[in-house]
């Protein structure tokens, strides 16, 4: 115990100063200058929402959008409430299997959706910075759009998107924790300010209307939130949820709107003056110490953490083990985690190489356990698992566009290992004598990497199917990483068949089984698509070819193939 | 009680004759420089003249090029070789209107220099203000290219405005230069903060307000606080952003942000002295902490505010004065270990505490400060992994691929050549040690770009040694494997950018910056790429003469390479891949007397 804690390495919390870098870089003070400029010549409101697109430079586009502030000063019942809408179905991943969106913000989006698209039009054009902003409500809207963008994959790859909202409610209930999308959002927030937290249930939610829910509100993006007293960032969709409830229902008074160019005028003076002189208090380290001072910083002292049954120890402890976990991930680099990848894959290279040695494949070597080196095999195989799984559980976690992006560039890869692996999987469910693999056992990141590689990659055209695919062969991995699953199969079906107590039904389905086996191995000979090891003498495929010449040989009408001659002239001798 | 200043190797007599010159000559309208050898020191100071017109401190960007509005330039490489990344050969900036100044009187300065150091004087680089830069490229050069017998020269500065990137720095802390410069800085002071923000107007009143010739010279500025703090909020937005990355921060709108905020390239390097106006000096030698204490201890509350910006600037018209002071009281505090410096005002340890108070150090200033410690830990700690675990792992796998090589050889063909048919067990074998190197040095290689090592790792002998061993020994099999698998049909030349790994690339950077030998100078590794390249260009007929060439001097590299034993004698062997295409290739191909060489070794293996 001692020994760990010597090892951990101290941590910092960067909230204060990358609060600091934000609100000194003049970023925001530009979109908020833009949001205030249409803010006044928005006189009679004709709509609800409108935006407009500013150039102050020509490296630089601002669109702005602002909401009258009767959406949120009288919400109507049911503005809180949480809708699907299909237009926002990518945001769906596997933890939030659907997304659903706020009323109130769906409902101005859906109103200018018609302009919008003409927008985003005109957005796909620039290059350089695009800061698209929003006050309360508009901010949302912005939010909205630029999710569209990002799905859209509308944007040139020189152009920077950013999103910066004030005192925007939040919109929905969907998770972008583990998308890079997140990385575009800033919501600035004022401990002033109760419209960021007006729909939650304990805010001052307007009642919702019958049979809806509006739990599930789920902060994402980077929140700046800032007090009089100086501002700090936070990520945490958790900690920010509970700071957001509270605000909103400590804030006397009514609705009234805040002034974010006064609040942002204070917190630059403030990020380059000296702080106020702070309690002399022993910390336990640095990280706590950091997290102390951000949350005071932003308003929250811990006299009312207390009132608020907020827990700043549990705090610190669950963000110091986000921080951990993260340092953790950074410091196995992903080039390391590669290297360690085609390591195992070189193992398993060299034991299906020494395996044919033995007369048989690597699939039935590993199957009879047969040396000392299937141990080892054991652990390539637990290794390449875990990385694979984890590999395509990140891709789950993204939107689907995004998703999909990330996964292309390895998944050739991903295809070798599940040719290579998904036999031994096969093997081992057979050795311990059971039945049905595809049914029972296949794991599900096995069929996703199959169905992402056949929507990926278009095979080539019949005629395409040249000498060379015939010469290589011979070095191949068998294409249908479940082939071992149809011959084992089909070794049960002839079991069946010969043994005394099977009974008509079963004879007919086993027998129908075969004739199709028989017609898909025809098929991937023909392709050049399996491995010339299964005709290794000792090969499970040999075993079945025994057990079912055997008894095509006795049956009573003779029954003929292209796959029975093609074995019986022992034409395999001359495949690959 | 503090400590003295005898740690930093520089007696009190010489900083203040240093001082006294340096303003002296900054004054100085007709010489560029002044040398003097004061009695009863064995030194000779050299003090450089300054300027407060804005050319001379940001250069105007020539019209239809980018615009800098820092100044920056980069560096001359034949000048200054060493000031640059090893890693990806990026030249350091520096800020060009200090270069340009440096440049004008470099020859003359040279000669007069040289002549003392024929007098075995040491000598001392010195500048106050804008003068400062020139002193320290001044020193650089004689680093760069030292007299023999010369001793290392020094560099003292007064005030002095910031000079150049975090490359020039970690060069600089690379080849152990860092303890040669002392930099004096008063806790106010403008101009030591004033290259963190862009040229603006607010500069140019800066540099009125002590132009002698100007009509605003002395005269107080109408709104002080307007200029203060448009160099403080620069000041901030450097300082917080390194200070984002020390700590580790892992929210990822900061990569985003990255593009939408402009910021100074110029970072501190060497040591810092902060005078704090009572008598005290706190020495700092850690880079990113100094930059973090330019901003934090020029912080002010808002009741100071306006005596604080008058401050900035006649602070920095206090130099000599304070110095004097200071070097009499010997009151002198060292933050050194800065993990363990005190968060709150009334920490322990006392003297630390009492230095850090006189500063005006605020707890998110000191937390700051921790982390450079932090990060300083993090290098060494890695540092020692590398030496106490990975080195032996490293030297097991090359003792494995030796075997590997002179297994081969009994065989008759080479490593190369067995590895490129890869169809033993063995071959196999070494492709696993291939990888498992790779990855090690995949991941040092990720350290020392992230600067997650000490900056000197990069000049160990036996880093280098290591590297070099391993370069030689496995990137043959590299490019075995790359020809074997036909990836040159699809991707070309495999010494291409973005085919030859970047780790041999790196590691034969090293090497022949160790040696100061010319860029390329050591690629014997590739020696089998330029052999599968010609095999194939010299296939076609009618090869161009420019190839015939080529072809000549690979066979005289391939004997200067087997005379320095750089490349090993298995490339000779009859049934090796370069043997059966050199062979029988016609005499145009040929030079002599390398060609007699090469047949008589060939001959020699049989």
């Amino acid at each position: 115990m001692e020994g760990r804690r010597m090892n951990q390495v101290p941590l910092f919390s960067s909230a204060r100063v990358l609060g600091n870098l934000i609100v000194t870089s003049n970023l925001i003070d530009s979109a908020l200058t833009k949001i205030l400029e249409l803010q006044r010549d928005q006189t009679a409101l004709p709509s609800p929402v409108q935006y407009r697109v500013f150039n102050p430079s020509p490296k630089c586009t601002i669109v702005a959008f602002v909401s009258s502030s009767d959406c949120t000063q009288n919400p109507l019942p049911g503005q809180g409430d949480l809708d699907r809408s299909p237009l926002f179905d990518f945001l769906c991943t596997e933890e939030y299997k659907s997304a659903s969106i706020n009323r109130a913000a769906l409902t101005l989006f859906t109103s200018l959706y018609d302009h919008l698209s003409g927008l985003k039009t005109q957005l796909t054009e620039i290059e350089g910075q695009l800061i698209i902003t929003g006050h309360s409500l508009g901010g949302s809207v912005a939010s909205l759009f630029t999710l569209c963008l990002l799905d859209g994959n509308l944007l040139k790859p020189k152009c920077r998107p950013f999103c910066i909202t004030f005192g925007s409610p939040l919109i929905g209930g969907f998770g972008l924790q583990h998308s890079m999308w997140n990385s575009f959002f800033l919501h600035v927030v004022s401990n002033q300010d109760p419209v960021p937290g007006l729909f939650l249930p304990s805010g001052r939610s307007p009642p919702t209307s019958p049979h809806s829910q509006n739990t599930g509100y789920k902060p994402f993006g980077t929140y700046l939130l800032c007090s009089e007293l100086g501002c700090a960032c936070f990520d945490n969709p958790d900690l920010i949820l509970e700071l957001l409830k509270v605000i909103s229902s400590e804030v006397a008074g009514g609705l009234q709107d805040v002034d974010y160019g006064e609040i942002l005028r204070n917190l630059k003076e403030r990020a380059i003056c000296k702080e106020l002189p702070q309690v002399g208090e022993r910390f336990a380290n640095p990280f706590s110490a950091g997290i102390i001072v951000e949350l005071e910083t932003i308003g929250f002292n811990q006299t009312k953490l207390l009132q608020h049954n907020i827990d700043i120890k549990t705090v610190i402890s669950t963000m110091e083990a986000e921080a951990r976990n993260l340092t953790q991930k950074n410091k196995a680099s992903d080039a390391k985690k590669l290297n360690e990848i085609k390591r195992d894959m070189t193992q398993l290279e060299l034991y299906k190489k020494n395996s044919k040695v033995l007369n048989m494949g690597y699939y039935d070597c590993f199957k009879n356990q047969v040396s000392k080196r299937d141990i080892h095999v054991e652990q390539f195989r637990v290794n390449l698992t875990g990385y694979w799984e984890g590999m395509v559980a990140q891709v789950q976690r993204k939107p689907h566009k995004e998703g999909a992006t990330f996964r292309t560039r390895w998944v050739y890869a991903g295809t070798v290992y599940r040719r290579m692996v998904e036999p031994l999987d096969i093997a081992a469910f057979y050795r311990e004598g059971r039945k049905d693999y595809m049914k029972n056992k296949r794991s599900a990141h096995y069929k996703l990497l199959q169905q992402w590689y056949e929507e990926d990659v278009k095979p080539p055209s019949r005629d395409k199917l040249d000498d060379s695919k015939k010469q290589k062969v011979s070095s191949i991995l068998t294409e249908d990483s479940c082939f071992w699953a149809h011959v084992e199969e089909a070794i049960l079906s002839c079991e069946l068949l010969k043994s005394e107590n099977c009974n008509h039904e079963e004879g007919k389905s086993s027998w129908d089984n075969l004739v199709k086996f028989e017609e898909y191995v025809m098929e991937q000979i023909d392709n050049y698509a399996v491995s010339p090891e299964i005709f290794l003498e000792k090969s499970s495929f040999m075993k079945w070819w025994g057990l079912y010449e055997g008894y095509i040989d006795t049956r009573s009408n003779s029954h003929r193939s292209l796959l029975i001659s093609f074995m019986k002239n022992r034409s395999y001798r001359q495949y690959g | 009680m503090g400590e003295t200043l005898d740690r930093m190797g520089l007696s009190g007599e010489v900083i203040n004759a240093a001082a006294s010159l340096a303003m002296k000559a900054h004054d100085s309208t007709r010489e560029p420089f002044l040398l003097e050898k004061p009695r009863g020191l064995s030194v000779a100071v050299v003090a450089f003249a300054g300027s407060w017109l804005r050319d001379d401190w940001w250069a105007e960007t020539p019209s239809g090029e980018k615009e800098t509005p820092f100044g920056e330039t980069t560096i001359d490489a034949g000048t200054f070789p060493s000031l640059k990344s090893l890693g990806d050969d990026g030249g350091a900036l520096v800020n060009g209107s200090f270069l340009r100044r440096f440049n004008a009187i470099h020859s003359s300065l040279a000669k007069k220099v040289k002549k003392v150091i024929g007098e075995k004087k040491q000598v001392v680089f010195t500048g106050y203000s804008s003068g400062a830069p020139v002193a320290i490229l001044a020193t650089l050069y004689f680093l760069e290219n030292p007299e023999p017998n010369q001793s290392p020269p020094r560099c003292v500065t007064f005030g002095s405005p910031l000079v150049g990137d975090r490359i020039f720095g970690h060069a600089v802390r690379r080849e152990k230069w860092s303890d040669h410069f002392v930099h004096f800085v008063m806790r106010y002071d403008v101009i030591p903060r004033i290259m963190l923000a862009p040229s603006s107007t607010e500069h140019k009143q800066i540099l009125d307000f002590f132009n002698p010739r100007s009509e605003f010279f002395r005269k107080p500025i109408d709104s002080p606080l307007g200029f203060y703090s448009s160099v403080m909020r620069n000041a901030s937005l450097v300082a917080n952003y390194d200070a984002c990355n020390l700590m580790g921060c892992r929210i990822p709108a900061l990569e985003t942000l990255r593009n939408f905020i402009e910021l100074s390239p110029y970072r501190p390097f060497g040591t810092y002295i902060f005078c704090t106006g009572n008598g005290k000096l706190v020495v700092v030698r850690n880079s990113n902490a100094v930059l973090q204490m330019l901003f934090y201890c020029a912080q002010w509350t808002q009741e100071e505010a306006a005596g604080v910006a008058q401050r900035s600037l006649s602070e920095h018209l206090a130099y000599k004065d304070e110095i004097q002071e200071s070097l009499g009281m010997q009151n002198v505090v060292y933050l050194d270990r800065l993990e363990e410096i005190p968060v709150s005002s009334d920490g322990s340890p006392a003297t630390v505490n009492t230095a850090l108070n006189d500063l005006g150090l605020s707890p998110q200033g000191r937390l700051c400060l921790q982390a450079t410690g932090e990060l300083e830990k993090r290098k060494s700690r890695n540092q020692d992994k590398i030496i106490n675990d990975y080195k032996q792992k490293i030297e097991g796998e090359l003792r494995k691929m030796r075997k590997y090589k002179e297994k081969a050889e009994t065989c008759g063909m080479g490593y190369y050549d067995s590895f490129k048919l890869n169809k033993n067990e063995e071959d196999f074998l070494a492709n696993m040690s291939r990888l498992v190197l790779a990855g090690f040095w995949d991941e040092m290689m990720e350290m020392l770009k992230a600067y997650e090592l000490p900056d000197d790792f990069e000049k160990s002998h036996d880093f280098i040694r290591l590297g070099t061993d391993y370069r030689r020994t496995v990137e043959p099999l590299d490019i075995a494997n790359f020809y074997r698998l036909a990836k040159d049909v699809e991707t070309g030349f495999y010494v291409k950018k973005g085919n030859r790994p970047k780790r041999y690339r790196y590691i034969q950077n090293l090497l022949e910056h160790d040696e100061k030998k010319p860029s390329g100078s050591r690629s014997e590794s590739c020696f089998w790429a330029e052999v599968e390249d010609f095999r194939i260009k010299t296939r076609r007929f009618g090869c161009p003469q420019e190839i015939k060439q080529k072809v000549q001097q690979l066979g005289q590299n391939l004997i200067k390479w087997i005379d320095d034993e750089s490349l090993g004698k298995d490339v000779l062997l009859e049934n090796s891949t370069f043997v059966k295409w050199w062979k029988p290739l016609p005499p145009e191909y040929k030079s002599e007397p390398e060609s007699s060489r090469i047949m008589k070794l060939i001959h020699e293996k049989d």
